[in-house]
């Protein structure tokens, strides 16, 4: 038969390709750090009216440090010196800025392109760059398990709780590791562990959890937290994750002061400072992103850094 | 059909040959390395932290990331394109260095190694960055490859470096106690390893491992308990201490009658 309409014969009416309106995202590891004891006992201070960017967070050794010395009737009891000592973190600036154009934002069919999606982006970038510089620190601690080019194991984590019990460091510990790192301590859990282990609830409730990036579970414990972050060591080798207490990291923030009466700029939450950028000329519309924030290495003693194959 | 010359047309404008960059979605380019961006570092040497490596003891060292916010690093930025033009660490440095860390210099390198990235030897460097990836430093013993997220440590290369830098006296060589900590340890890992393996062959690799660890810290012990040894005595920069003697009772003084 003769004129059927095909496919191959309406170019004028179809396009090369469609655009869907749904999207997947890039992998990305977009989780955020929990509010965890062991970093919200770190927050030193918000800076705003701090007349500096840098803080001096001073070590004092009192409440308990010093033991009471043997004294004796009718002599004067010496001196004790005040053990001290001091970090330093400085709070720095870190923003983004999305600008899109004003026929993008006519043609956008995605959705994405809408300030309530930057707003969220803001918000979430804020976490991902907080957690990006703590993993950058859990890796340098003197205090170290695990040996190079060996699979974390279980016995890695109850070393590593060890050494930070002994250093009088103060619970609830958080532990960061790379997935490689976690995986390789719940296989061992779940593999090559007596009953005490296989079969303890805490555990069999994280062996469940183990896919996906974040938080874990508490494990013995103690609370897993897993991120892509976490850095190399060792020229490559092996993963640098880490295990600490209160005061190991130390940071603070800044309230960013905003115009009550300028509807464009606006904190949100996490002290995040969200503004709109109008550029009518040349027809375009910027999202700012800021945040101002610092963190340091505190007392040395407090965290264990867990070396292992990569 | 073969073409043995050809004369130059002398109407058309001069130009050269050129080649656009097709970038890593084109068949002939070379995909970029797929591995998590990651900022430029020095490398520190901490006196507490070893391992064993290749049959050797060897420092774990640490860094100090050049990120803007951590301990206390702070950038300059470019103020007409709001670009990052450099970080300056010096309080993380400051803060390293009081801790007692030794801060190993970017162009400690042997110059061997210098050509392993295509370096010149007056712009030595212990980093590199992978092609078409500005977001990530490596050190130079560290292998990524084109288009995957894998990292691997050219292990032989590593452990020459680590000799350089102890044999130049930039860092030291493990003392004795730190060694004999270590080898106990790593003794009670091997014999609790040792244990599990009876049940389960599969451990046999790791455990060859772990015996080869234990000998490794066995003969760097011997070789620095014999080379203190060898040495003359250390000077004696101490007194030796005995808690005092009790002391005699003070007479009771007499009541006048």
């Amino acid at each position: 038969m003769a004129n059927e309409v095909l496919y191959a014969g309406i170019a004028d009416l179809t396009t090369v390709e469609a655009l869907s309106s749904r999207f997947l995202l890039l992998a990305a590891d977009r989780n955020a750090l929990p509010a965890h004891p062991a970093i919200l006992k770190g927050y030193m201070r918000d800076m705003a009216g701090a007349g500096s960017q840098v803080l001096k967070v001073p070590h004092v050794g009192i409440y308990g440090y010093d033991k009471l010395q043997t004294g004796a009737e009718g002599v004067d009891t010496g001196n004790t010196a005040l053990s001290d000592g001091s970090s330093t973190l400085s709070v720095v600036q870190k923003d983004k800025v999305y600008e899109y154009s004003d026929l993008v934002r006519m043609l956008d069919s995605t959705g994405i392109i809408r300030p309530d999606v930057f707003a969220v982006d803001a918000v979430a970038s804020a976490s991902v760059t907080m957690r990006d510089m703590l993993a950058n620190l859990v890796d340098n601690f003197s205090s170290t398990v695990g040996a190079t080019g060996v699979n974390a194991t279980l016995a890695n984590w109850i070393d590593a709780i060890t050494t930070l019990t002994i250093a009088a460091a103060e619970g609830d510990y958080l532990g960061v590791l790379h997935p490689v790192q976690a995986g390789d301590i719940m296989k061992d859990a779940a593999l090559a562990s007596g009953g005490a282990v296989q079969f303890n609830p805490g555990v069999q409730a994280l062996l469940e959890k183990m896919m996906s990036l974040g938080y874990k579970g508490r494990l013995l414990g103690v609370d897993m937290f897993t991120t892509l972050s976490v850095p190399t060591a060792n020229a490559g080798a092996d993963r640098a994750g880490g295990m600490f207490g209160a005061g190991a990291i130390i940071w603070a923030d800044g309230t960013i002061p905003v115009d009550t009466s300028d509807s464009n700029q606006m904190v949100l939450a996490d002290k995040v400072l969200f503004e709109r950028i109008r550029n009518g000329r040349g027809g375009t519309t910027g999202y700012l992103s800021r945040k101002y924030i610092g963190m340091s290495e505190g007392l040395d003693a407090f965290g264990c850094s867990i070396i292992t194959d990569a | 059909m073969t073409i043995d010359s050809y004369e130059r047309d002398t109407e058309i404008a001069e130009g050269g040959a050129f080649v656009p960059f097709e970038g890593p979605t084109s068949r002939g380019g070379a995909p970029v390395t797929k591995v998590d961006a990651c900022p430029p570092f020095l490398q520190t040497f901490n006196p507490k932290r070893w391992t064993v490596m290749g049959g050797r003891v060897i420092p774990l060292l640490g860094r100090i990331p050049f990120m803007s916010g951590v301990n206390g690093a702070t950038a300059i930025i470019d103020r007409t394109t709001g670009a990052e033009k450099a970080v300056q660490p010096s309080m993380a440095r400051g803060m390293a260095e009081e801790k007692g860390h030794i801060i190993i210099p970017f162009n400690e390198i042997p110059d061997s190694h210098a050509r392993m990235h295509g370096q010149d030897l007056a712009n030595k460097s212990y980093l590199w960055k992978p092609r078409g990836r500005p977001d990530v430093t490596l050190s130079i013993y560290t292998k990524c490859y084109p288009g995957d997220t894998t990292l691997d440590c050219d292990e032989k290369h590593y452990l020459e470096w680590i000799e350089y830098l102890q044999d130049r006296g930039i860092i030291p060589t493990p003392p004795a106690y730190v060694l004999r900590r270590m080898l106990a340890k790593m003794e009670q890992e091997r014999d609790d390893l040792a244990d599990k393996a009876r049940a389960k062959p599969s451990l046999a690799p790791l455990l060859e491992r772990a015996e080869a660890d234990v000998r490794a810290v066995q003969a760097e012990l011997e070789k620095v308990e014999g080379t203190r040894r060898e040495a003359p005595p250390a000077p004696d920069t101490g007194t030796a201490f005995t808690p005092d003697a009790e002391p005699e009772p003070t007479p009771t003084p007499r009541k006048p009658r």
